[in-house]
């Protein structure tokens, strides 16, 4: 499930690129005294992710803007809702806006059968851990520290951290008695189409600042049953990767 | 338009059991109740779905399948006008007021009944406009029986209410000025596996000309229907679990209240107000079995088309297992031959 909010811009304003931990602030701010308040500081997938506010680039005054927040969570989208009609205003750092239109939208990869993409809005997070490495063979000295994935590692660390990932949230978000991501035959996308990597100064928390590697995709998919289904989508809803709770891993279907 | 459908004509008559659950949503909700609560027999306990509630999820599916439909869903994007009962007639049929007067009413009927799946399947009451009427004819039909009718659905046991406060829809509804919609109450279900029961008419199938073909694709129609017409945030959470069409070759025969042969294991035990999800609830099937293996027996079955969810667990003469056990208690009982394990995807 997503919302979608339209924005306007209520000044000139450039972009800014450090919204990650601002934008997080304004979620976790609609979420304070709801039932989700208290995941804040557990450590585990926060059940959302959201798109930065695109299209990106510098605005002017009435310029058009979008942003999605999605999540498995129903009541979750409508506590974010309800602050986003409630509290039109919408600072993110640098970037004065306004909530114009709040808007419910569901997105499904289809029944089995249906092939599509499924592309990146936002940078992948994805740290190998000591398993990893050691399973592919990757030694760059870090020790007990993960490792940012780089396409010098080749593809398979990477599907498996994602999986590993996804698995993790299934096991958070979907009923016990469902088989995830990492319990079925097949893997969860056909096709991997790296579109680049890139390096991002990133507050992780307040006055922590870290430079993480992040890397954008294209991923291709054809659903192969309910199970893969259920992946699929729970993927939109929760991103791909890690740190989806900064907005990163968000991802669109592209192509029906 | 002439008639360009390729009907083969529907010769046996076939009776259908189908299971499917609702998990923590609203399955039926009632709108003549505050905050559209599910309906809930008061005297029983259980949760009922009205046969409209369930031909609603496949005339949908028949409109994203592009198979042409009547009676279109009007919350469903991107339908911007809402033509009066002329237009629809002639939006479904692509005919004009000037076609049809060239046209018999019942060559008109034909058009219509086959560019609209939904009325071959669960017929319509046709009123239109006196100019349009006669232009119609006299012996275009003013009501089409449909020959694929279902009983109200209903939980196999009593369900659990649940109340919240916030739902997405209501909460985004309210923004075109129903402030009440912040303040509706979300009424759900935390469970309810619901059986329908329905049964196909190949006399009234004359009527409105569906076909064998027509009641082939319903296989897998109805768990399509229930897959891909649930993914809105009210209806999240449903599940076809099995789904039985037993085809008769005896004229004018079905068994009737063959989904009395489907009951709950442990229904002696408890009431399953705590059933929570699909693995909790082991179905008795010894009856159903039985009945099926009685008509096999008989000469009455021709064909058991069957569907079933990876997850159900039955329970046939003490012992218990999961789809493949049934299937093949299935088999057994009516002849592997007589068997068709239906591909919903193919």
């Amino acid at each position: 499930m997503r919302v979608l909010a339209r924005l306007s811009a209520r000044a000139d304003a450039a972009y800014d690129h450090a919204y990650h931990h601002k934008l997080r602030g304004r979620i976790w701010r609609a979420l304070e005294g709801t039932d989700f308040d208290e995941q804040h500081e557990s450590g585990e997938p926060p059940g959302f992710v959201y798109s930065n506010i695109f299209p990106w680039g510098e605005m002017q005054e009435g310029d058009e803007r979008n942003l999605l927040v999605a999540s498995p969570h129903e009541s979750l989208l409508a506590n974010v809702a309800e602050d986003f009609q409630a509290d039109r205003e919408l600072n993110v750092g640098e970037m004065p806006l306004w909530i114009d239109e709040v808007s419910a939208l569901d997105v499904d990869v289809g029944e089995p059968g249906t092939s599509g993409t499924i592309e990146t809005g936002t940078g992948v997070f994805v740290r190998l851990y000591e398993h990893h490495r050691e399973k592919f063979g990757i030694e760059d000295g870090h020790g007990d520290s993960p490792t940012f994935w780089r396409p010098e590692h080749s593809i398979e660390p990477f599907t498996a951290a994602i999986e590993d990932n996804a698995q993790q949230k299934h096991d958070l978000f979907a009923p016990d008695y469902l088989p995830g991501p990492t319990e079925v035959e097949g893997p969860l996308f056909d096709g991997y189409e790296l579109l680049k990597t890139y390096a991002l100064p990133l507050t992780v928390t307040q006055g922590v600042e870290r430079e993480v590697v992040l890397s954008k995709w294209r991923f291709d998919y054809t659903v192969r049953d309910d199970d893969h289904r259920r992946h699929l989508n729970l993927l939109l809803d929760c991103g791909v990767g890690g740190r989806n709770g900064l907005g990163l891993g968000f991802v669109n279907i592209t192509n029906e | 338009m002439a008639a360009d459908t390729d009907t083969t004509t529907l010769e046996n008559r076939s009776e259908i059991v189908f299971l499917y659950d609702a998990e923590d949503c609203n399955p039926n909700g009632n709108p003549l109740s505050a905050n559209d609560k599910p309906r809930v027999d008061e005297t029983t306990g259980q949760a009922v779905v009205t046969d409209v509630r369930l031909k609603r999820y496949v005339r949908d599916q028949l409109d994203d399948d592009e198979l042409g439909i009547y009676i279109r869903n009007p919350s469903k994007a991107p339908y911007e006008d809402v033509p009066d009962r002329d237009g629809l007639f002639k939006r479904v049929t692509e005919l004009e007021e000037d076609d049809v007067e060239d046209m018999s009413g019942s060559d008109a009927a034909e058009a219509f009944l086959n560019n609209a799946a939904d009325v071959r399947y669960f017929g319509a009451t046709c009123s239109f406009s006196s100019e349009f009427q006669d232009a119609l004819g006299d012996d275009f039909p003013g009501q089409f029986i449909g020959p694929v009718q279902f009983e109200h659905g209903r939980s196999m046991h009593t369900v659990t209410t649940k109340t919240e406060s916030k739902q997405l829809s209501t909460v985004v509804a309210s923004e075109a000025g129903d402030e009440q919609g912040t303040f509706a109450t979300d009424n759900r279900l935390q469970y309810a596996l619901v059986k329908f029961h329905g049964v196909v008419n190949e006399n009234a199938a004359q009527d409105t000309l569906l076909s064998a073909e027509d009641v082939e694709r319903l296989d897998a129609l109805l768990w399509r229907s229930l897959k891909n017409q649930t993914l809105t945030r009210s209806k999240m959470g449903h599940q076809p679990r099995l789904y039985l069409r037993a085809e008769y070759a005896t004229d004018d025969y079905h068994h009737g209240g063959l989904d009395d042969g489907i009951e709950r294991a442990d229904a002696d035990e408890t009431d399953g107000a705590e059933y929570r999800n699909i693995t909790d609830v082991t179905l008795a099937v010894d009856d159903l079995v039985a009945a099926l293996a009685g008509d096999a027996e008989e000469g009455h079955l021709e064909t058991l088309h069957v569907v079933v969810d990876d997850h159900i667990t039955v329970s046939i003469d003490g012992a218990t297992g999961g789809p493949e056990f049934l299937l093949k208690e299935l088999e057994e009982a009516v002849g592997a031959d007589r068997v068709n394990r239906v591909d919903v995807y193919a």
